[in-house]
């Protein structure tokens, strides 16, 4: 069963199949990951849910349960022409395994300003999030203690900046999912 | 104003993992093959083809296949690298009958690249977008009109049909790359063609192995 997963949100009309077919999917164990149009992205180990961003759809699941998103080609003025846009999101645990069983909030707030990262707000007060934007890459972490939290890689266009912001702010922790010590 | 804006998709067999820096589970259930899948299922156009005949005009493209990866920097922060593996060269013949677009794949000639693709045969799809005033052309397919949105900048092009894919169920599914690929925007009367613009080509590509 993949950890990070996300659900679909086809048309009205189609959600009459889609329901029968997750729940088919979900009595048998196998994985709800959907790979067509929108949809929330969640993981109830980890402990949150956020929307995918608008135009961006996942596509991929590696074997360490981590997730792709591709957006619309970025057309741009490149001489190179168009190129695609990607949105890696890993399991902070996969990407900062030294963070698991850190709860010290201050500890991680130090560990990632101290690399000239950019710490930032978010509307849920568990969850802090750190920024990197590097030319090769959009760079996103959210963690709420112990180990748990994403880690975001976009590649640098002003649309999976947008996307990336849209995915931060959104996600949700489910109840009893911050791991800060108190 | 109708504009046309041709897609190639390829499939390579045995080729490495290029996916950006994912473990490649995944991608003939992505976006590309989405498409692809779409391609194999649709309807050849409802002209006699018969009447195409002669290419309107037959444009060469050079595309490069481009391996994406990912770099970890010292200070933890990621970073996607692309560099191009190889070049495909082909040739595209654009067919015009009736005033409406025509494509068909028989006449591409594309080179694979061998070393870094495995040597394998490459397979080629052609597809096209069309815009509003086509509409009436093609079938309302949600998958084309995904496309659009995928496209970007062709908000206003109505769905796509595509031509005969007869050789797109014969390969196994064992190693793919898809590409897109934008050689030429054409502007069309009724009897003839006229390449708006060239030298606009790239490639998105997937590889799963």
């Amino acid at each position: 069963m993949n950890l990070l997963s996300s659900t679909n949100q086809g048309p009205r009309r189609a959600l009459a199949p889609l329901l029968l077919l997750g729940l088919l999917l979900f009595f048998h164990g196998a994985d709800a990951v959907s790979r067509v149009g929108g949809g929330t992205l969640k993981n109830p180990q980890e402990g949150f849910v956020t929307p995918l961003p608008f135009g961006f759809n996942g596509a991929a699941v590696d074997s360490r349960n981590n997730f792709q998103l591709y957006g619309p080609i970025h057309l741009g003025d490149s001489p190179r022409g168009p190129s695609s846009q990607i949105i890696n999101i890993y399991l902070l645990r996969n990407q900062r395994p030294d963070l698991e069983g850190v709860t010290e909030r201050a500890a991680v707030i130090a560990d990632y300003t101290a690399k000239s990262w950019r710490r930032d707000s978010h509307p849920d007060a568990c969850v802090e999030v750190f920024s990197a934007d590097r030319p090769g890459g959009l760079n996103r972490v959210l963690a709420w203690g112990d180990g748990k939290g994403l880690m975001l890689v976009g590649t640098p266009t002003p649309l999976v900046a947008q996307a990336l912001d849209e995915l931060v702010r959104r996600l949700q922790l489910d109840p009893g999912a911050c791991a800060w010590s108190p | 104003m109708k504009r046309l804006a041709l897609i190639l998709t390829l499939t390579a067999f045995g080729a490495p993992t290029l996916a950006a820096g994912l473990t490649p589970a995944h991608l003939l259930q992505g976006l590309p093959f989405e498409m692809k899948s779409r391609i194999i299922s649709a309807s050849p156009p409802p002209e006699d083809d018969e009447n195409i005949s002669q290419p309107i005009r037959t444009a060469k493209f050079k595309t490069p296949i481009t391996k994406t990866s990912i770099h970890t920097a010292p200070d933890g922060s990621l970073s996607f690298d692309e560099q191009d593996v190889c070049i495909l060269r082909g040739n595209l013949n654009v067919y015009d009958t009736r005033g409406k677009y025509r494509r068909n794949e028989k006449d591409i000639n594309v080179a694979s690249c061998p070393s870094t693709l495995g040597g394998a045969p490459v397979t080629v799809w052609v597809g096209g977008l069309l815009d509003h005033d086509d509409a009436a052309l093609v079938d309302s397919m949600a998958t084309w009109k995904f496309v659009n949105t995928f496209l970007g900048i062709w908000d206003s092009m109505g769905p796509i049909r595509m031509t005969s894919t007869s050789s797109a169920t014969s390969h196994p599914k064992t190693s793919s790359f898809v590409l897109f690929h934008y050689p030429q925007i054409w502007e069309c009367s009724p009897t003839s063609c006229r390449r708006e613009f060239d030298e606009y080509h790239s490639a998105i590509f997937e590889i799963e192995d």
